[in-house]
């Protein structure tokens, strides 16, 4: 350039290189790897203005802590199939849901469209060190959580399995990771960033609510025998721990992996596949496919105004489509899913189902408070403005889409309740428990919503506070099953009354709380 | 100048020292279910 000084000789990197106008490759690729590894490790706690303060070591101890913990539960009484393929599955779904937030998240993305991609790197230079710097996480991730089950599979299996878990867990995951880039990027052309954002969040849900129950069920069946679990051998035998526990017994003991092994070859071939198709594809422009907005019909219950639709709209694709709040609500529901799995599959007695079913519809509203603990942080959280710049006060409209969205959710969610519950109890017994069900959530959900004291979506995820231990969230996470199970103790004709009454209390309330405007449709 | 130098950090000891965090992680990892072991299996 034109009034640029000339660099002193000695005093910047790549002087010669730089006299031929050109940087090597390996240099390019060296600048590059250290730039994505300081961003994957150190900047969280850069942007937050902290110095020298990492993520992935906090993360990485608590995790391989509970990986040690999971282990040294099973390592003594266990089989040394079943110990292998439990181990790896926790360690894997770990190492999945870390790769899929921290290095295949869209934040990376991003700043690879702005920063890397519009340098003069070669393609091959930027592909091999993006190839390099996820194995390199992945190694360093991984191979800490899986140190722990492979020292105690020593006492549980052979010393020979110290290696050769964390080589097959090293060899699952990546295949797995593999696959799962290559379906991001394979969705990314065909439906655009949108679309992208929606699986990624969905199959972090489902790894997440996954983890939770599977280490619950998975340790039953580790203890009980395959059969304990639901699905039973044939699930479990389809899962890929379990091939890669057949590897690891096939390249120690000699014991034959038979059709396991070409369902390992079959994953591991699956990325590349993927890929192949990937890059024949048209990169599509990233709008994603345009979808017509509908007011849910049964917000009309509530007998809403247009401003209420309005908000009923936004909040309802906010609650749906924010990352942060899927990833903390939607776990949360794992909890009742899972007391409602393990129960099933306890057995119980014929007198118990009523109690039980009581249990189920309630479930929804003794976690709500919690859920609506979580409304205020968002990943967008400058979404918020909409409300702010409102006619009506911030709060108040935050609140009011608050209300209805969580009205209409509790109707949808009762519905199929009441279709499990009627093939269990028959037409009467369901529909009196789900409407009692419905009308105690409508009662209490104005005074729940009116504790939210953030607008909502306009905080950051980062700086979420937890609920208070022992405060009214807590408390009624356990007074609202105690009562569930009260109200199904009463008698029918009397149930029903209450449930009239709770119902047209329920919906005057949820009606008239936090209204907007005066003028209705 | 000689001061300037003194101020001026490599940008990759963060990463080392990063690294070297990690290490030791895997260090405690290791030394952890080795304790437990010998402890339950009587050896300690």
């Amino acid at each position: 350039m034109m009034g640029d000084p000339k660099p002193e000789k000695g005093t910047r990197p790549f002087n010669r290189d730089r006299r031929r106008g050109r940087i090597p490759p390996f240099r390019q690729g060296q600048a590059l790897l250290v730039s994505w590894l300081t961003q994957d490790l150190l900047g969280r706690a850069r942007r937050s203005g902290k110095k020298g303060t990492s993520s992935l070591t906090p993360t990485l101890f608590s995790q391989g802590f509970l990986t040690f913990a999971f282990a040294a539960l099973t390592y003594q009484e266990v089989e040394t199939t079943a110990f292998l393929a439990g181990n790896m599955a926790f360690a894997i779904v770990l190492t999945l849901i870390a790769m899929l937030g921290e290095v295949l998240g869209k934040d990376r993305r991003k700043a690879d469209e702005d920063f890397v991609l519009t340098s003069p790197i070669p393609t091959f230079v930027f592909n091999s060190v993006k190839m390099v710097h996820s194995l390199l996480l992945l190694l360093l991730f991984h191979v800490g959580l899986v140190l722990a089950p492979a020292i105690l599979g020593m006492w549980n299996s052979g010393v020979a399995y110290v290696w050769a878990l964390p080589l097959v867990s090293l060899l699952l995951v990546g295949g797995l990771v593999g696959i799962l880039a290559s379906l991001m990027e394979l969705i990314h052309k065909l439906r655009g960033p949108s679309a992208l954002a929606s699986f990624t969040s969905i199959v972090q849900t489902f790894l997440l609510s996954g983890l939770f129950l599977g280490s619950l069920l998975g340790l039953q069946a580790m203890f009980q025998g395959a059969q304990s679990f639901p699905g039973g051998r044939t699930l479990l035998h389809s899962l890929p721990p379990y091939w890669g526990a057949r590897l690891a017994q096939w390249i120690v003991d000699g014991r034959d992996p038979g059709v396991f092994a070409w369902l390992l070859v079959g994953l591991f071939l699956t990325p590349f596949l993927i890929q192949g198709m990937t890059s024949v594809l048209p990169l599509r422009p990233g709008e994603g496919p345009q979808k017509r907005m509908r007011i849910p019909v049964l917000a009309r219950l509530f007998g809403v105004g247009a401003a209420d639709k309005g908000i009923l709209q936004y909040t309802l694709i906010l609650l749906g489509r924010d990352q942060a709040y899927r990833l903390r609500a939607i776990p949360l529901l794992g909890l009742p899913v899972a007391v409602v799995l393990l129960a099933m599959h306890a057995g119980i007695s014929e007198q118990e189902i009523p109690f039980f079913f009581a249990l189920v519809h309630n479930l929804p509203l003794a976690w709500l408070p919690f859920l609506l603990h979580f409304v205020p942080y968002a990943t967008d959280h400058e979404g918020s403005w909409l409300t702010k710049l409102g006619p009506e006060d911030p709060l108040r409209t935050g609140r009011r889409g608050v209300l209805l969205s969580f009205a209409v959710w509790m109707l949808r969610l009762q519905f199929l309740l009441f279709l499990l519950d009627f093939g269990f109890r028959g037409f009467g017994p369901a529909l009196l428990t789900s409407l009692l069900g419905l009308g105690l959530a409508f009662t209490i959900l104005p005074f729940l919503v009116a504790s939210i004291k953030e607008l909502p979506f306009s905080q950051d995820p980062a700086d979420l506070k937890p609920p208070e231990l022992g405060g009214g969230p807590m408390l009624l996470a356990v007074l609202i099953p105690v009562l569930a199970l009260g109200l199904e103790v009463i008698p029918k004709g009397l149930g029903a009354l209450l449930c009239a009454l709770l119902l047209v209390v329920g919906r005057t309330f949820v009606a008239r709380s936090f209204r907007l405007g005066k003028k209705r449709s | 100048m000689s001061q300037e130098k003194e101020k001026k950090q490599d940008p990759k000891s963060a990463l080392r020292r990063e690294f070297i965090s990690i290490l030791l992680m895997y260090v405690a990892l290791t030394v952890l279910p080795f304790l437990t072991g010998f402890a339950c299996s009587g050896s300690l």
